[in-house]
């Protein structure tokens, strides 16, 4: 019964840890201008985070090792370092947009400016990290981030017309908006999708919670069950968009605008629900982004790590992530809009997936780290597949983003 | 394998990037768009505020981030070269009194909306939706 409860408690932290502010704002921006024709990209980028986190996952449990430790071993320091300079960056930016997205959360709230709120947001971030246990912080985030069920719910009490949605997911460019805006939008969702540090997370998340080989079903069941659930929420928020603001022609610049399907749809008791939802989804992905951070520079240089260890004996592992705070604080204070900080973000994510992912799909081949449970052949083919769609991906993000001057 | 994934990128670059060769947007036709899209929302948050489906607060953001919007509507068009004085100034004058109304609104705040604010703000936006048919996409 308590590992029924253990494995029922991960899928749904799974599902409400899915989304972060990149996939709210990014999905409901799709929705807002190209309704369900972007659907696609969803469904392709929640299989690859399946297929790539499920390798992370398994490598951690079989090795005892997270991602990074692994990496610069069989790959070497140079070849780790590249890793390490890209996925450090982006997670700093993706931090940085999820600092912004608590204080957006709270302003919406409370109608307080979210200026005076990045700096709270850091603290309780830091603080949470220094004072709250590993399994406590994952689940009270990811149940409560549970509450973005809104989307869905909302997305039903509004009874769109599915046939229209289905006819829009059919679709290719919709009319009035440009081949390369339409191909911008398809590379930021699925950078949003497979954000990088989803997988150092998880990954050295497993090495936290002591995963073992026999840890690999939950393991599985997490990302089959859990992201895949997540996706459907990331579609969900895409359809409320599409059903009511593409219509009446507003198009998503802030999160606020996100969520008034949901009033429309549910009132005040379903507007109230998916702000505590959106606030937590944001705080779990900066406590994620955060540890990510302090996971990536420690394991490369082989310094102690873990929030199972106190501050004290993993000092420079805290020091890193309270250093990162500050500076995606300093970034936020400047006045940055927090929602173009995640558009960027999403797509410079997306430019830097192969470094990310390459390693992984090395590792998980290595018989000397995996023994019999190297990758299968299905598993290898989905990885290449994916790992070639990422490369296109990757070389095309950056001259869209110039080309559409950020999807304008 | 090499082959074949660098004849794949590079037909993906040229495909991606090819479609990028689009006409630039008109900056009149784009700030009237832009401005239309922050007045409906606004307008949307005023009537959910009035049907009390919304918190007070939560209107109130989408109210002030409307107006920051169609401000910034405003000074780009005031500030763009190489526009058609004529499809400026018929941006223009729907787009000014918009962020006046919307300013008002805003100023007054979302707990004491009335009715007549909400008819204004969906005045405003019916003229910018006019304008956005007329400027085009």
């Amino acid at each position: 019964m308590k590992r029924l409860f253990a494995v029922a408690l991960g899928v749904l932290t799974a599902i409400g840890g899915f989304l972060d502010i990149g996939d709210i704002v990014t999905n409901a921006v799709v929705g807002s201008r190209f309704g369900w024709s972007l659907a696609w990209v969803v469904v392709v980028g929640v299989a690859g985070i399946c297929v790539f986190a499920h390798m992370a996952g398994k490598v951690a449990a079989v090795s005892g090792r997270a991602t990074f430790e692994v990496v610069r071993e069989r790959l070497g320091p140079r070849m780790a370092l590249s890793n390490l300079g890209a996925s450090f960056l982006i997670n700093l930016l993706t931090l940085t947009a999820e600092v912004g997205g608590i204080a957006l959360a709270l302003q919406l709230a409370s109608s307080v400016h979210y200026l005076l709120w990045i700096p709270v947001a850091a603290i309780a971030v830091w603080l949470v990290i220094w004072r709250v246990g590993f399994d406590l912080m994952e689940n009270a985030t990811g149940l409560v981030g549970l509450l973005l069920v809104g989307f869905a719910v909302a997305l039903f009490l509004l009874g769109p017309d599915w046939a229209l949605l289905g006819q829009q997911a059919l679709q290719r460019v919709p009319s009035g908006e440009a081949a390369a805006t339409y191909w911008f939008y398809a590379v930021a969702l699925f950078g949003a999708a497979l954000t990088p540090y989803e997988v150092f997370f998880f990954s050295s998340g497993a090495v936290e919670e002591g995963w073992t080989v026999k840890d690999l079903a939950r393991s599985r069941l997490n990302v089959l069950v859990g992201f895949p659930l997540g996706g459907v929420l990331s579609l969900a928020i895409a359809g409320c968009a599409a059903a009511v603001l593409l219509p009446r022609g507003i198009q998503v610049t802030s999160l606020s605008e996100v969520l008034l399907p949901v009033a429309e749809a549910g009132g005040r008791l379903l507007l109230v629900a998916v702000i505590l939802g959106v606030l937590a989804a944001t705080f779990g992905a900066a406590l994620e982004t955060t540890l990510s951070a302090g996971y990536t520079l420690a394991q490369f240089f082989g310094w102690t790590w873990g929030k199972f260890r106190p501050p004290a004996r993993a000092a420079r592992f805290h020091t890193t992530m309270i250093v990162c705070l500050v500076v995606g604080l300093a970034v936020l204070a400047t006045g940055v809009d927090p929602v173009t900080v995640t558009e960027v973000s999403v797509v410079f994510s997306a430019a830097a997936l192969p470094l990310t992912y390459l390693p992984i799909l090395i590792v998980a081949n290595d018989p000397d780290y995996m023994g019999g449970h190297v990758n299968g052949r299905w598993l290898n083919v989905a990885g290449q597949a994916y790992f070639a769609l990422i490369l296109v991906v990757s070389v095309a993000a950056i001259p869209l983003l110039v080309i559409t001057g950020v999807g304008r | 394998m090499a082959g074949f994934t660098r004849t794949l990128v590079l037909a993906a670059v040229a495909a991606l990037t090819g479609c990028a060769v689009a006409p630039p947007a008109d900056p009149a036709a784009l700030a009237a768009r832009d401005a239309h899209a922050a007045v409906a929302g606004a307008s949307m948050a005023a009537e959910l505020q009035l049907d009390g489906e919304s918190t007070a607060a939560f209107s109130q953001v989408v109210l002030q981030n409307g107006l920051v919007a169609a401000a910034d509507a405003q000074r780009e068009l005031a500030t763009a070269g190489h526009v058609d004085p004529a499809r400026r100034e018929r941006a223009a004058t729907a787009i000014d009194p918009a962020v006046d109304e919307l300013r008002e609104v805003t100023d007054t705040g979302a707990a004491r909306l009335t009715a007549d604010d909400l008819a204004r703000l969906r005045a405003a936006e019916q003229n910018l939706a006019a304008a956005v048919a007329e400027l085009g996409p």
